[in-house]
C-alpha cells in the first residue's frame, strides 16, 4: 500500500547502454529522471527507438538497467523483484498468449500465480469480452486482442499497470474502445497508469501528465495543456506548392522555428505536390513573411493552413525532430 | 508451493492434449505397432545371425516413437514459446521461468510414460514377445529418463536456432538421425568395424534403449545394466546443461 | 508474349525460386542424404521373409528413397499452392493477361524435373554406397515409372490444397495422409512378409503398384511388361487424381 504522498514510481538518473556490433556503444537510457504519483495516468511520448520500452522493462524488472535507481511502490526491484512483481501489472508490446487454452484459462492460469487475483469473469467483463470467454486468443479481432491482454494485465488487481503501446496498429474504432476502458481503469478503479505511446492525440486524451522523450532523454514533463501552453501560441503552418523547396529557406524565415518537408513532390510540374510544415512562434508573423517570401520567389501556395498548437509540435519544437516518421 | 504448481498441471495437461502433434504421435505409434502385429514372417539378417523382427523393433520402437515425438513437439512448441514472447510476458510475474518448464517437462515425461506404456499393451496383445515380470516397471523410469532428455534436448534446439522454421528443421534432422542409430529400428550389431561398441555412449538413449528391450523382452533385472544406465544418465545432464546454456527467456 | 513463352518465363521465375528455398533443400537433399548414410553404414543388414533375403539398402533405396524424396516433393508443392490459394495470388494472376493455368504449369514443370533428377541422383548415390541396382537399360526402363510416381504425388498435392483453407491445414492433412503410404504401400516393408489379404488390398493404393514395378526392374532385372496390371493401376490413380484435382483446386470461383 502506497503510503500518503509515495510515488507510485520513482526513477533516477537510469542509465542503459549497450554494445554496439561494430564496436562501440549506444545509449538507449541516457540519465531519465522522472515520478509518477499513486493515481496518476502517467505518459511516454517519443518515436520509436526513443528508449520508451527499455524505461519500461527496466522499471518492471526484466532487464537491469547500466545504472541509476528506480523504485516501484517504494521498492527496489533489484532488492526485491518478487513483491515488485506481485504489485504491478504489465502489457507488454508485442506479446502473446497460449494458443491452446481459451482466454478465461489463460487469466485463470496467469491469475493462479499471485497471493491476490480477480476472478477471470470479472476482469472479462472489465474489458468487455465476458461473451468470448471460451475463444482462443486467435479467434479474437485485433481490438479484443489487445483488451484482452490489458485485462492479464489485470489479474492481481495491481496498484500500478504498465502499459506499452497500447493501441498500436490498432483501426480508430478499436483504439476508442481500449482508451474507454483505459480512462475507466484510471478514474473509476483508482489505478495509476504508465503508459508509452508514440501517437499525440493519445497522449492529450488520456495522460494527467507527459515525459517526453527522444534518443533516451526525457526533455520536458507536464501536463499536456501546460506542455502547449508553452509554446506560447505557437502552432504550425501547412501548405502545399508545385515544386519542391529549399527547407533551410523556410527555417529561416521570421517566426518560424523549424521547416519539414512532409512528401517530397519530385520533378518540377509534377502530378503530387510538396507539402511542407512550419513550427512557428508567431503564427501571423510566419505567414506574412511565407506569404512575401513566395510572392517575391514566384512560389504558388496552396491550400495554406494554420493549425494550433499540439503536442506534436511539442515534441518537434523540443526536439528538432519529428514524432511519426 | 504445491498448490501453487496446481494450476500450472491442469493448464499443461489442457494444452498438451489439445495440441495435434501429441494425438497425431499416440494415434500413429499405435498404428505402427499395431500394423507390425499383422507380420507373418520378417526377420533381420546379419551375417548367419537372424533377429525376429517384431520382437526387435517393439520394445524400441514402441517406446520410442513416441518419445521422439516428444523431442519434436518440445523443439516446436518451445521455439515458438520463444518466438511469441510468451516466456518474457511470463518473466513479468512471480511466476519463475524454471518452474514454468518444469511442471511442463513433467506433463509430457507423463504422457511419454503412459502412450509407451499404451503402445507395448497393443504389442502384447496383437502377439509380441513382451515378458511380463515385475521387471518391467524398470521400464517407468527408464523412459522417464529418455523423455526427459528427449525435452532437454527440444529445449536446446529451440535456443541454439533462430526461428521456428528452422528449429523445426534442425530438430526432425536430429530426430530421424537418432531413430536410425540410437538402436530403436535397427540392431546396432549391423554397423561395420568399432561402431557397435561406440554408438551406446555416442548416441543419445541408445544404452537405455539396450536396457529396455533387454528387460522387456527377456525379463531381465536392471542391475545387469548398470553401466547402460550411468551412460543415459550421463546424457540427461549433458542435455540439460546444454538447454539451461542455450535457451533464454528474455534478453538482458 | 505468346503462350509458351509466358508459361516458360513463369518456369524459370518458379525455379529460380525452388533452389533458393530451405524447404525444398531439406527434402530434397538434407533427408535424402541422411538416409543414404544411415542405410550404408547398416549395409550387412538384410531382409528376410519367406524364402528371400534383401538387403535392407537395396530394398530402401527403391522404396523408402523414392516415395520419401516423391512425397517430399509433394510436400513442397503444397506449401506453395495452398499458400497461393490463401493469399488470392490466383485471383490475382487471374485478372492478368497470364492464364491461371499457365502459372500451374509453370509450377509444376520445374518441380516434376528436380523431382525426376533427385530421384535418379538417390538411386545412383544408393548404388555408388554399395545398393545392388542395375543401372543401365534397367534403370532407363524406370524413368516413365518414376514420372509416373512424381505426377501421383503432384495430383494428390492439388487435391489437399483444394480441401483445406489454410496452408497450416493443408500441412496437417498430408502429414496424415503421407505417413501410412510409407507402410501400406512396401516402401519400408516387404508386403511378402503380410498376410495375403494385405498384400492384395494393398495392389489398390497409390504407389504400390509402381514401387513393386521400379523394385523389379532394378533389384531382379525383370522386363516392364512383367508388370502391366501395376502399371494400369497407377494410370487410373493419376487419371482419378488429376480429375480430382482440377475439380478441388479452383482456379477461379
Amino acid at each position: 500500500m502506497t503510503e500518503h504522498g509515495q510515488p507510485a514510481v520513482e526513477v533516477r538518473d537510469l542509465v542503459k547502454v549497450y554494445p554496439r556490433p561494430g564496436g562501440g556503444s549506444l545509449r538507449a537510457l541516457d540519465g531519465i529522471t522522472f515520478q509518477v504519483h499513486a493515481g496518476e495516468f502517467f505518459g511516454f511520448l517519443g518515436p520509436n527507438g526513443a528508449g520508451k520500452t527499455t524505461a519500461l522493462e527496466i522499471i518492471e524488472g526484466i532487464r537491469k538497467p547500466t545504472s541509476g535507481e528506480v523504485r516501484v511502490l517504494g521498492i527496489d526491484p533489484r532488492r526485491d523483484l518478487d513483491r515488485v512483481k506481485r504489485m504491478i501489472g504489465v502489457q507488454l508490446q508485442a506479446a502473446s498468449y497460449f494458443s491452446l487454452l481459451s482466454i478465461e484459462e489463460i487469466l485463470e492460469l496467469f491469475g493462479s500465480f499471485y497471493p491476490k487475483r480477480r476472478s477471470p469473469a470479472d476482469l472479462l467483463e472489465t474489458v468487455g469480452l465476458i461473451d468470448k470467454r471460451k475463444a482462443y486468443v486467435r479467434q479474437l479481432s485485433g481490438g479484443q486482442q489487445r483488451r484482452f491482454s490489458v485485462a492479464a494485465a489485470l489479474v492481481n488487481d495491481p496498484e500500478v499497470v504498465f502499459l506499452d503501446e497500447p493501441t498500436t496498429g490498432l483501426d480508430p474504432q478499436m483504439r476508442h474502445s481500449v482508451w474507454e476502458l483505459l480512462r475507466r481503469l484510471n478514474r473509476n478503479e483508482g489505478k495509476t497508469i504508465v503508459m508509452t505511446t508514440h501517437y499525440m492525440e493519445e497522449a492529450e486524451l488520456l495522460a494527467d501528465r507527459v515525459a517526453i522523450i527522444d534518443r533516451g532523454r526525457i526533455s520536458a514533463i507536464d501536463a499536456p495543456r501546460d506542455l502547449i501552453a508553452e509554446l506560447d501560441g505557437m502552432g504550425h503552418i501547412e501548405f502545399a506548392t508545385s515544386r519542391p523547396l529549399d527547407t533551410s529557406q523556410l527555417a529561416g524565415l521570421t517566426g518560424v522555428t523549424a521547416a519539414i518537408a512532409k512528401a517530397d513532390g519530385g520533378p518540377p510540374g509534377a502530378l503530387a505536390p510538396a507539402i511542407y510544415e512550419l513550427a512557428v512562434t508567431e503564427p501571423r508573423t510566419a505567414v506574412t513573411a511565407l506569404l512575401n517570401w513566395s510572392q517575391a520567389g514566384g512560389v504558388e501556395l496552396r491550400g495554406l493552413e494554420v493549425v494550433p498548437g499540439t503536442l506534436e509540435d511539442v515534441f518537434l519544437h523540443l526536439t528538432g525532430r519529428e514524432l511519426r516518421e | 508451493m504445491t498448490t501453487a504448481a496446481l494450476p500450472l498441471f491442469r493448464a499443461s495437461f489442457k494444452m498438451m492434449l489439445r495440441s495435434r502433434g501429441v494425438i497425431f504421435a499416440i494415434v500413429t505409434a499405435s498404428l505402427y505397432i499395431a500394423f507390425f502385429g499383422l507380420i507373418e514372417d520378417l526377420d533381420f539378417g546379419i551375417g548367419a545371425e537372424t533377429i525376429r523382427f517384431f520382437d526387435f523393433v517393439l520394445p524400441g520402437f514402441a517406446v520410442f516413437l513416441m518419445v521422439y515425438q516428444i523431442q519434436d513437439i518440445t523443439v516446436a512448441v518451445a521455439a515458438s514459446f520463444k518466438a511469441r514472447g510468451i516466456l518474457k510476458r511470463l518473466a513479468t510475474t512471480p511466476l519463475s521461468p524454471a518452474r514454468f518448464i518444469g511442471v511442463q517437462a513433467l506433463t509430457y515425461v507423463g504422457l511419454g510414460v503412459a502412450a509407451s506404456a499404451l503402445v507395448l499393451t497393443i504389442g502384447k496383445l496383437v502377439g509380441g514377445n513382451l515378458a511380463i515380470t515385475a521387471n518391467l516397471l524398470w521400464l517407468i523410469p527408464l523412459v522417464a529418463v529418455i523423455a526427459i532428455t528427449s525435452i532437454a534436448m527440444g529445449y536446446a534446439i529451440a535456443g541454439l536456432t533462430p526461428n521456428p522454421q528452422t528449429a523445426t528443421n534442425v530438430g526432425g534432422t536430429v530426430s530421424f538421425l537418432m531413430f536410425g542409430f540410437s538402436g530403436v529400428m535397427f540392431p546396432t550389431e549391423a554397423l561395420p568395424s568399432v561402431l557397435p561398441e561406440i554408438v551406446p555412449y555416442a548416441v543419445p538413449h541408445a544404452s537405455l534403449i539396450e536396457a529396455i528391450r533387454g528387460i522387456a523382452l527377456s525379463g531381465d533385472s536392471i542391475t545387469g545394466y548398470g553401466e547402460q544406465v550411468l551412460v543415459g544418465l550421463g546424457w540427461l545432464v549433458a542435455a540439460f546443461a546444454l538447454a539451461a546454456l542455450a535457451y533464454r527467456f528474455t534478453d538482458e | 508474349m505468346t503462350a509458351l513463352t509466358g508459361t516458360w518465363r513463369l518456369a524459370s521465375a518458379s525455379t529460380r525460386q525452388l533452389l533458393r528455398s530451405s524447404e525444398v533443400w531439406a527434402t530434397m537433399i538434407a533427408f535424402p542424404a541422411a538416409l543414404l548414410a544411415i542405410l550404408w553404414l547398416f549395409s550387412r543388414l538384410r531382409f528376410e521373409f519367406g524364402q528371400q533375403a534383401v538387403p535392407l539398402i537395396d530394398f530402401w533405396v527403391t522404396g523408402l528413397g523414392l516415395l520419401g524424396v516423391a512425397l517430399g516433393n509433394t510436400h513442397a508443392f503444397l506449401a506453395t499452392i495452398s499458400t497461393w490459394k490463401a493469399g488470392g495470388v490466383l485471383k490475382r494472376i487471374s485478372v492478368t493477361p497470364i492464364g491461371p493455368g499457365q502459372l500451374i504449369v509453370g509450377e509444376v514443370i520445374p518441380r516434376a524435373i528436380l523431382g525426376m533428377v533427385t530421384l535418379v541422383a538417390f538411386l545412383l548415390a544408393g548404388n555408388a554406397l554399395g545398393a545392388d541396382i542395375r543401372m543401365g537399360a534397367e534403370l532407363v526402363q524406370a524413368l516413365p515409372v518414376m514420372v509416373m510416381i512424381t505426377f501421383t504425388g503432384l495430383s494428390v498435392a492439388f487435391i489437399i490444397a483444394g480441401a483445406t483453407k489454410t496452408p497450416q491445414n493443408a500441412n496437417a492433412l498430408d502429414t496424415a495422409v503421407a505417413w501410412p503410404l510409407y507402410l501400406v504401400t512396401g516402401a519400408m516393408f516387404p508386403l511378402a512378409a503380410f498376410p495375403a489379404w494385405l498384400q492384395e488390398s494393398a495392389q489398390f493404393i497409390p504407389y504400390t503398384g509402381l514401387i513393386a514395378t521400379v523394385r523389379g526392374l532394378l533389384l531382379d532385372g525383370r522386363p516392364l511388361t512383367d508388370y502391366g496390371s501395376e502399371l494400369a493401376i497407377g494410370a487410373i490413380w493419376i487419371a482419378i487424381l488429376l480429375l480430382g484435382a482440377t475439380r478441388a483446386y479452383r482456379l477461379v470461383k
